[in-house]
């Protein structure tokens, strides 16, 4: 439980540094773009480093699976989307009928938004375009972006916990591994 | 997670670096960029404000493409007017929100979704208004972001459409703003006018 706490505060710290650093160089678009790769390419690191700390290690006994890793990697992913996933879920409700547009929407895409700074100028180069007869084509992958961290954060886990094993299984005797 | 933390350590490194400059040589911007949204929070203002779900009855009529197309709710914290559009002619505005980007909008919402509005007419010759309508065009689609900075090409929000595309031509509707553009300060920009309407006053 604690590793994964500390995995979310780790990773909320990554998102609001990257994002204040996006912010701070969004004069420079190539600059700003690339941080926003970095963000992904680090968001991949770190899920990997995750799922292979939860690993046991060479000559310990596995508590759990490579499944379980990837399930608290998911729990660790959802709590540190948070303030993006509860625009990405206003939206679904919306969609549904289940709520309805208001004055909280907007502040709700705000925060949204905000939280998701270190991707808005990856999200500027894309082509624009509406998609249906509303909604922004860039709004709809903003809406999709705390979903796809979370799954991309869970994927290097169970990457990185079924490589961890793998290793295990094939070199037992392998010295103490260095986290990633 | 050894990587991403000893990287933390030096990016936070980096980011009070960036902070630090961007304080020491833009504190008129870093300051406005608070003072705009937590100013007036102890009068209950917060952001673009409420909407008091009453339609005005502003008379758009005597648009003009070029024209700009002002809306505003109580209890925003950067001022009285809280919304700004380009009239692209065929009452339809240029618009910037959230969920559709830069796209063209009829003017009508004006009425049926702000407590207040108001137009302003550019003193400029229509020809430079008509490109001006010709270069918003091509941001249609363009993402939506409240704290996109003036220089940015790619990002975009509602005021800052007025302002870009007359900026582009080399006119600079609110050239006092450090940061954000502010459609009160375009209102009182002096290459504008007020645009007084045949019907009910707003």
């Amino acid at each position: 439980m604690r590793k994964l706490l500390q995995a979310v505060v780790a990773l909320v710290l990554l998102q609001v540094v990257m994002g204040g650093i996006t912010f701070l160089a969004a004069d420079y678009r190539p600059v700003a773009v690339l941080v926003g790769l970095g963000f992904l390419a680090l968001v991949w690191v770190a899920g990997r480093g995750f799922g292979r700390d939860a690993d046991p290690g060479p000559g310990r006994t596995a508590q759990h699976g490579p499944g379980r890793t990837a399930a608290q990697a998911l729990l660790a992913g959802l709590l540190w989307q948070l303030p993006g996933l509860q625009g990405s879920i206003r939206f679904a409700t919306d969609q549904v009928g289940w709520t309805a547009y208001d004055g909280i929407t907007d502040l709700q895409d705000f925060l949204m938004e905000t939280w998701h700074t270190v991707l808005m100028p990856l999200l500027g180069v894309l082509p624009a375009g509406q998609v249906a007869h509303y909604y922004a084509r860039y709004y709809i992958l903003l809406v999709a972006v705390s979903p796809f961290l979370v799954l991309l954060f869970a994927c290097a886990a169970l990457s990185g916990a079924v490589r961890g094993r793998g290793r295990q299984a094939t070199a037992p005797s392998a010295g103490p591994r260095r986290s990633v | 997670m050894t990587v991403v933390r000893r990287w933390l350590k030096w990016s936070c490194l980096v980011l009070a670096l960036l902070l630090a400059v961007r304080v020491l040589t833009m504190t008129p911007a870093t300051k406005e960029l608070w003072s705009l949204m937590w100013s007036h929070l102890h009068e209950g203002a917060f952001g673009v404000g409420r909407w008091d779900g009453e339609r005005n009855e502003f008379d758009f009529d005597q648009l003009e493409p070029g024209d700009i197309v002002l809306g505003g709710n109580t209890g925003s914290s950067w001022g009285y007017w809280t919304h700004a559009a380009l009239y692209l002619g065929d009452g339809q505005v240029m618009e910037s929100f959230l969920q559709t980007g830069v796209t063209p909008e009829p003017v009508s919402r004006y009425n049926d979704y702000y407590s207040h509005a108001g137009a302003l007419r550019v003193k400029l010759p229509r020809a430079v208004k008509e490109r001006a309508v010709a270069t918003a065009r091509t941001l249609q689609g363009r993402p939506f972001y409240l704290l996109a900075s003036r220089d940015s090409t790619s990002l975009f929000y509602c005021s800052k459409v007025v302002w870009y595309v007359y900026k582009q031509l080399g006119y600079d509707l609110d050239p006092a703003g450090p940061y954000w553009v502010i459609p009160d300060r375009m209102a009182g920009s002096s290459l504008v006018e007020p645009i007084q309407p045949h019907g009910r006053q707003p």
